[in-house]
């Protein structure tokens, strides 16, 4: 527990900075932390579960973007000012240094199977945000007039 | 036929609406949405057609009736920098003109005269070292690595302030500074403290320049059907991810070759 809220501290303070340098609007700051910190703690959260690494990604990644979309209709603003700030500790960066890790100590087993991986993961972010724009389009047509 | 002419309103109009994409062009908006806000702006005139086209790099607009005439505008749009806060600004002047709260000279003025949103130039540094501290701390670093991601960090914002005055392709700065990065970091735990892990320091410091926005973008663009700015996006992203990762690889290198040298 008190490993989970290390990360949701550390995971929103990480974001919130990062969405200042993104130039979020000062009353929106703490929202677009709040929307990382929980796709962070989720992931992390489900990493130690032991359940298929993927499927955490994606589970993290559909949450940040439904919660980007639901804050987006309450504040009456664009979607990005949340998403991008709330999807960018899912971005595999780790996979990426792997890569180049295994690439420079000549291990091209690792280095391809790392590069899967990350490919694997940006799909799965692009997935749960496909998914999420979905949904949000068909509650739109049937919601209006 | 009672063929009328062009009233000044009408340009003024395609202007505002040229002026809106522009802005949230340049902040780094999806061209769906700057596609949707010039569409709707230009809605109101009531001219029988009006289309725009909008690519990652410009924007076309026509204004089309047989009573009046035609107005075409054409935006090149260059020099991009992303600014979430201007995309929601704009947006929400051109939601308040559409829904009829603003006239159309005021939401010109209120565009035209639109204060970016910005932060103090010590508080966007002081981010900068913090965000980097931060992802190395949760991709399980500790003080000394936190530490070296925070010195990291200088070189984002020596790249940024170097970007802005030369005004090349960002490609050149991203390499540079990941190369900075890694060499810095490899030096670290070769010369002073041979325990530092790598991994969370080099993944956290590069945080703040992976291509989180152009693959946000590029996704949401490509599966609106927007093929054109999808891909362009999808490859900006690669392309940024790629500079990083030569940036990596060079700087480990180099400093591993320097060091076996002497």
């Amino acid at each position: 527990m008190l490993f989970l809220l290390f990360h949701a501290l550390g995971s929103f303070v990480a974001v919130l900075t990062l969405s200042l340098i993104f130039c979020v609007p000062k009353h929106f700051l703490i929202y677009s932390g709040i929307v990382g910190s929980i796709g962070w703690t989720i992931y992390i959260g489900l990493m130690e579960t032991g359940l298929n690494e993927m499927l955490n990604m994606f589970t993290a990644a559909l949450l940040v973007a439904v919660i980007s979309h639901l804050f987006a209709r309450i504040f009456k603003a664009p979607v990005t000012v949340f998403l991008i700030p709330g999807i960018l500790p899912l971005v595999p960066g780790v996979g990426m240094y792997r890569i180049i890790y295994y690439i420079l100590q000549e291990n091209s087993t690792m280095a391809g199977y790392y590069f899967l991986y990350t490919l694997q993961m940006a799909g799965m972010i692009a997935i749960a945000i496909f998914i999420t724009d979905t949904f949000f389009k068909i509650w739109n047509k049937t919601h209006q007039g | 036929m009672d063929q009328k002419s062009l009233l000044p309103e009408h340009y003024l109009l395609a202007d505002t609406a040229a002026l809106a994409g522009e802005i949230m062009l340049l902040a780094g908006a999806e061209t769906t949405r700057v596609e949707d806000t010039i569409r709707r702006i230009l809605k109101t005139s009531g001219f029988e057609r009006c289309e725009v086209f909008v690519v990652t790099t410009g924007i076309m607009l026509t204004l089309e009736d047989w009573r009046y005439g035609t107005i075409s505008l054409n935006r090149r749009v260059e020099e991009k920098q992303t600014n979430l806060g201007n995309i929601d600004k704009a947006n929400s002047i051109s939601r308040q003109f559409c829904s009829g709260q603003l006239s159309l000279q005021e939401t010109y003025h209120q565009l035209k005269d639109m204060k970016p949103v910005t932060y103090p130039g010590w508080l966007v540094s002081l981010s900068i070292i913090l965000t980097a501290a931060c992802f190395t701390l949760i991709l399980k670093g500790g003080l000394i690595e936190c530490l070296t991601a925070a010195f990291n960090g200088i070189y984002f914002i020596l790249a940024r302030i170097a970007n802005r005055k030369l005004r090349l392709n960002s490609f050149v700065f991203n390499m540079a500074a990941s190369f900075l990065m890694a060499f810095t970091t490899m030096l670290v735990q070769s010369v002073f403290y041979p325990p530092l892990e790598l991994e969370p320091v080099i993944a956290g410091s590069i945080m703040a320049l992976l291509p989180g926005v152009a693959m946000t973008n590029g996704i949401r663009d490509t599966l609106e059907g927007n093929y054109m700015s999808g891909s362009a996006r999808m490859i900006e992203a690669f392309v940024i991810a790629v500079s990083l990762a030569l940036g990596i690889g060079v700087g480990l290198s180099a400093c591993r070759i320097l060091l076996d040298a002497f």
